[in-house]
């Protein structure tokens, strides 16, 4: 990915970015993350798997999936699916907001799209402050989640997206 | 960790891949013509690049054999070598072992061939072909000129043979050279060529040979050697003279006399080259060589000059003029020899489809310009602008479109990249069978798209394989039945429609049809009655069962059954199907079809609720609507009865899981859709029309969801799913097998007249039997299928027909019959008559008055569309005022012939025990010479059987049929095979006669019964001609007067819609005045 479209995201986000904070995202010491709060929990997501972030669009129900999978939307002319994050972190459903975005992300090939509450802030902070996810967080089964960074006094859990479309799944079916 | 060549890897496999093909090719043509320079350097070149692409990229053993290739060639290109089977042969072997490291590379490992025996082998063969050309030098008694010679020895005619030759000549005998080639792994070839020379010794008198006979006698010798032979023998005698074995190629030049001024010359005519194991002649360019009289150097560069005191320089011109001839050869068939060579860039398939998105979004993008220019217009002052803008707008939404048509274009790719990969196949599998087998590619440039292309390999490679191994027979085998030693296999692609069709044709043996009988019973596949019921083309569907062989032995490539399964389930993925023709003795063909695009297909939209859903049109067999008290449930599983046959429904609501939007009285659309053998109906809450939609899988971004074959984007950019119709009813199925056996056990405990009739049969059958085994089953009652068509049975009693609203009304045969009187004749089959009469004793009375009542609902709908055509108006007043008929008797007259017609469709319904659908009558008046053409095509040849009309009133009945469907109504009354009959017997005759008299007197009986007149039907007398000469018949048997006639017209159709033929009712005026009236006041009294 280069600094283009980084910039390109960063603007999405309507993100100010100065000129040596550029630079510090491209060095390994630090990582940025999208950050999300729901049921006041910080998630962040790793800015390197974002593609793009979009507002609420039409999305199509998708018949006999689980009940995660929110539908299916059109991004120009790509089928991509959206989770529903609330529901797949067993929280209850929320109404459709003006606030509600789609975190679309790239995962193991494939687009995904994140139904999350609101956008919160890119946050930037040291690769070694991001612990692993020791201790259990409520509600959130650990597969979904990478590590737990600090910043400052703010924990914001940061999500491993590689599981997020089918791990419990294919747990729920039996076939591994 | 994959294996990577880094980032020229793709570039790489790119090239190696076109070169491979190129490769491929032209070492095909070479086998053929091993003289041809311009292959050889086709395929130095090729080598060449190879060694240069691969080096680049690090391979450097590939490089390295790909040089040596290059070595090779070279002495071949400068004529240091010559063409052997043993050269070609490592050729190969090197295309092979290239082959196979670049899919190595391909699938992501590292290669690890090793290809040092290779280059190996190389080295020795050109150490060992060089020598050869030098030992050959040397025995040779030329001192060779300035360029190395080749393998084959030269033509030195010194003196004393020139004479020879021009006294032979001049005493009237022929003179020619012929040049043998014997094989490279022939021993002792000295033999061979001693052989030769005494069998050409009885036909004529060889001049010399070249090398001398003393140097033939060394056993190491050429493989190539001359003679010069006078002979009175024709050419053929020569060939079937030379032709021992192992020799594989001969080459006859004449030579003749020619004069040029006072001089007499010796000249050399055209090549004749007999190759191959038949020896065909085949014509080599001239090569026309000049051995003339002492003279001065000739100024034509063909004319050689034989002086022999210079011998060195004869020998030299000699080769210049070879080289000459050779280039001319050239010059005279290049289009023969150069593969068509398009200018292509390669795209990736991935990268074409994203240019399809893109355009896509580009076009619904556009369509939001017109929502703009709508609101601008309301708003704007500025017209001139505000068009300006229009037609820009719509320039642009054009060229959009024609982007997007464009790019769907370019996803078609001809089919002939595929094909020619098989000429090597066939080549190596029919020398490892020892069969001879020759592989006729036609149609290469039929374009496909490029999904099928990529897979459609597999599906042919296992036809082809079969084709070889099996289907064709050995030289042997085929001699003795007379068929062509060689064994003809083709392979043909062309379009018809919206279909591309793919056929593997073979003239070898054919399917056993009664080993494949007896595999299906061996394997449990169905039971002998049931085999017993199949018609031929359900029996040949069983190869495609997976584990089905036939094969006595199983060879490495086939036999094990998996192919045809294989087959079958691509060509299926695809949305193609596989159908076989075959006959025994004669050959197999296999006909794979497959739709033109699989990026676009043509789907049917249908909503339930808000949302909006595609069925591809492919899966659709008729849409319908039902009022939804003719539903059925049992067990909760939702049924209806249409035409006679049960319909397993299912709510697409409940599929999807959501509250259908319909009504309790509303009338419910159905989509019936049909996958392989079984057809449910989809209830839909509405139908939205027709759609040409693009498909795009979910798995791309998600995976596959069950019911869903993928979504389409629409026009407004929303996204609607496409229905996978096989799995919906795989579903049902499942469940309608678990109902099936509970519902068993509750039949067989409630139903004492059913359990009989089950203990004849308990032996299941565990896999569905093909379709006319269930159709056959359920009509034998006594010998019902488990399973599905169980079910139906045991349910079929309780369900009442459907009124379904269709154009069409239909009749069923299972029906007791509706008039006790209305006698059953014996062609109907006895099994029906028993299932009528086992499953419905005892409602009998209850059916009858269902079907009175579904009759009834038909001819009012009839009756209410043929007053809404009447009332828009009649184009034939005045033929109806010539005729003294008015309107309303026309009106009143098609009433009553709406109810003859629906009652001559249930006759002929119970006669050919089929259902039977029937147009609505058309009444019209017409100029008489015009009714041929309003019938059918007057060029076809016809039957008609015609039946007079007696009594008070007067006409003709006319039922006419083409000419195949009449041999094929003939074979259904008598139950024989079907296609069998094919010319009019007097039993055939007879039967016709007869159906004839059936349903026209079922007309007849209407009119009788309406109008309460004394009618009776005439002798039915039968006419086979065409069409005309049919019509003009009945003009003359019946003495029509006048210049017009009222024509009622009824055509019936088997249930596909397959058109059986017309029923013409002709009244003559007066009569239909009289019935009309008759009618008026049979009502009246009423």
């Amino acid at each position: 990915m280069n600094l283009n479209e980084l910039i390109d995201k960063q603007e999405k986000l309507e993100m100010q970015i100065t000129a040596d904070e550029k630079e510090l995202i491209t060095e390994g010491s630090m990582i940025q993350v999208v950050s999300f709060v729901l049921e006041d929990v910080e998630y962040g997501v790793d800015i390197l798997a974002v593609h793009e972030i979009l507002r609420y669009p039409e999305i199509t129900r998708l018949p006999n999936a689980p009940d995660f999978i929110k539908g299916v939307i059109n991004l120009r002319g790509n089928v991509i699916p959206v989770v529903d994050v609330r529901i797949r972190f067993g929280f209850p459903k929320a109404k459709i907001t003006e606030l509600t975005r789609i975190i679309v992300i790239e995962t193991n090939d494939k687009l995904v799209g994140l139904m999350v509450d609101n956008v919160h802030q890119v946050v930037r902070m040291a690769q070694n402050s991001v612990d692993p996810p020791g201790e259990l967080i409520e509600g959130v089964s650990e597969e979904y989640i990478m590590g737990i960074g600090r910043l400052n006094d703010r924990l914001i859990i940061i999500l491993n997206m590689s599981n997020i479309l089918f791990i419990e799944e294919d747990k729920g079916i039996g076939t591994a | 960790m994959a294996f990577t060549l880094g980032e020229y890897q793709d570039i790489f496999l790119e090239e190696a891949d076109e070169q491979l093909q190129d490769l491929n090719q032209n070492l095909l043509e070479l086998e053929k013509n091993p003289d041809n320079l311009e292959i050889i350097n086709n395929i130095f070149r090729a080598a060449h690049s190879l060694k240069s692409s691969a080096a680049f990229v690090g391979l450097n053993e590939l490089s390295d054999l790909a040089h040596m290739m290059e070595n090779l060639l070279q002495g071949i290109r400068d004529g240091s070598m010559s063409i052997t089977p043993e050269i070609v042969d490592i050729i190969f072997k090197c295309f092979d072992e290239i082959h196979n490291i670049i899919d190595t590379i391909a699938s992501g490992e590292k290669p690890e061939q090793d290809l040092q025996w290779l280059i190996d082998d190389i080295q020795a063969i050109c150490v060992k072909s060089t020598k050869a050309g030098k030992e050959k030098k040397r025995v040779s008694t030329a001192a060779s000129g300035g360029d190395e010679g080749s393998d084959i020895p030269k033509t030195e005619l010194d003196g004393e043979l020139r004479k020879r030759i021009k006294e032979g000549l001049e005493a009237g005998t022929s003179c020619c050279e012929i040049t043998v080639f014997i094989d490279d792994k022939a021993q002792m070839k000295w033999v061979k060529a001693q052989l030769v020379i005494s069998n050409l010794g009885k036909i004529g008198d060889i001049v010399a040979t070249f090398p001398s006979i003393e140097d033939l006698s060394d056993d190491e010798m050429n493989n190539i050697f001359k003679i010069i032979f006078l002979t009175g023998a024709s050419i053929d005698d020569i060939r079937r003279a030379s032709n021992v074995d192992l020799v594989y190629r001969i080459d006859v030049r004449t030579i003749r006399l020619t004069k040029k001024g006072d001089k007499v010359m010796l000249q050399f005519g055209d090549s004749l080259t007999f190759t191959g194991d038949y020896m065909a002649p085949r014509h080599e360019p001239a090569a026309r060589v000049t051995a003339g009289s002492k003279s001065d150097l000739s100024d034509e560069d063909e004319e050689i000059e034989d002086m022999p005191e210079y011998e060195e320089e004869d020998e030299h011109e000699a080769m210049e003029g070879e080289k000459i001839a050779l280039r001319v050869g050239e010059r005279t068939d290049p289009e023969k020899k150069k593969v068509a060579v398009l200018k292509i860039v390669k795209v990736s398939i991935d990268k074409l489809d994203l240019l399809l998105n893109n355009v896509g979004e580009l076009v619904i993008a556009n369509s939001g310009f017109y929502k703009l220019y709508e609101e601008m217009r309301k708003i704007s002052e500025e017209k001139a602008i505000i068009n300006e803008f229009k037609s820009r707008m719509e320039q642009m939404s054009r060229i959009a479109k024609d982007l997007q048509s464009g790019i769907m274009k370019t996803r078609m790719v001809p089919i002939g990249q595929v094909f020619t990969r098989f000429r090597r196949l066939i080549r190596d599998l029919a020398k490892e069978f020892h069969k001879e087998v020759e592989l006729t590619i036609k149609g290469e440039e039929t374009e496909l798209d490029k999904k099928v292309i990529d897979s459609i390999g597999e599906p042919l490679l296992h036809l082809l394989r079969n084709a070889v191994d099996h289907g064709t027979e050995s030289a042997a085998e085929r001699k003795k039945v007379g068929k062509s030693e060689t064994a003809h296999i083709t392979l043909n692609a062309y379009q018809s429609g919206n279909q591309i069709f793919i056929e593997v044709i073979d003239d070898g043996r054919g399917l056993n049809i009664d080993q494949i009988k007896r595999k299906a019973v061996e394997r449990g596949l169905a039971t002998p009655e049931m085999i017993a019921a199949m018609d031929d083309i359900d029996i040949y569907d069983f190869i495609f069962t997976p584990g089905f062989s036939t094969a006595l032995k199983v060879t490495d490539i086939s036999g094990r059954g998996v192919g045809m399964n294989v087959v079958k389930e691509i060509v299926s993925e695809l949305n193609g199907s596989v159908s076989i023709e075959t006959e025994w003795g004669m050959g197999t063909r296999f006909v794979l079809s497959f739709p033109i695009t699989l990026a676009i297909i043509p789907a049917i939209m249908v909503k339930v609720k808000h949302e909006m859903y595609a069925i591809p049109l492919t899966d659709v067999i008729e849409t319908i609507k039902i009022p939804q008290s003719d539903i059925t449930t049992i067990e909760g599983h939702e049924v209806v009865n249409l035409r006679g046959e049960i319909l397993s429904l299912l709510r697409l609501s409940r599929f999807i899981k959501l509250e259908s939007a319909l009504a309790p009285e509303d009338k419910m659309p159905v989509v019936v859709v049909g996958f392989g053998n079984r057809k449910i109906g989809l209830i839909v809450d509405f139908l939205e029309g027709k759609q040409e939609i693009v498909i795009k899988s979910l798995e791309q971004n998600y995976k596959t969801v069950e019911g869903l074959a993928g979504a389409s984007i629409l026009g407004d950019g929303s996204i609607c799913l496409i229905l996978d119709i096989s799995s919906m009813i795989n579903r049902v199925i499942v469940e309608q097998d678990k109902l099936s056996k509970q519902d068993w056990k509750r039949v067989i405990d409630s139903d004492e007249a059913d359990f009989e009739e089950i203990g004849e049969e308990p032996a299941p059958v565990r896999n569905p039997p093909p379709r006319s085994a269930v159709r056959e089953a359920e009509r034998k009652a006594s010998t019902p299928v488990p399973g599905a068509g169980k079910a139906e049975e045991a349910v079929s009693k309780k369900v009442k027909p459907a009124n379904e609203t269709r154009t069409k009304a239909s009749l069923q045969t299972d029906y007791p019959s509706r008039k006790p009187d209305n006698v059953v004749r014996a062609f109907k089959s006895q099994e029906s008559a028993r299932t009528a009469t086992e499953t419905v004793p005892e409602s009998e009375a209850q059916i009858e008055k269902r079907v009175h009542r579904a009759l009834d609902d038909f001819r009012k709908e009839l009756r209410d569309s043929i007053r809404t055509t009447t009332e828009s108006g009649e184009p034939s007043e005045h033929m109806a005022a010539s005729l003294d008929i008015s309107k309303e008797s026309l009106r009143e007259f098609q009433l009553i012939a709406n109810m003859g017609a629906t009652n001559a469709a249930e006759s002929l319904s119970k006669i050919l025990n089929k259902r039977i659908d029937l147009s609505i009558p058309e009444v019209a008046i017409m100029p008489i010479e015009q009714i041929p053409r309003y019938i059918g095509d007057i060029d076809s040849v016809y039957m008609g059987v015609m039946m007079g009309i007696l009594g008070e009133t007067r006409g003709t009945v006319l039922f006419i049929f083409k000419e195949k469907i009449g041999f094929e109504v003939i074979d259904l009354l008598y139950g024989t095979k079907t296609r069998k009959t094919n010319e009019l017997t007097e039993d055939g005759e007879s039967a016709l006669q007869e159906l004839t008299n059936i349903v026209g007197s079922s007309v007849i009986n209407v009119f009788a019964e309406k109008t309460g007149m004394v009618i009776r039907a005439g002798l039915p007398t039968i006419v086979h001609d065409y069409l005309q000469s049919v019509i003009d018949s009945i003009l003359v048997l019946h003495n029509m007067l006048n210049d017009y006639a009222i024509v009622m017209d009824t055509a019936f159709f088997f249930e596909n819609d397959k058109i059986i033929g017309n029923l013409l009712l002709l009244p003559e005026a007066e009569s239909l005045k009289i019935i009309v009236k008759r009618m008026r006041s049979n009502v009246g009294s009423n």
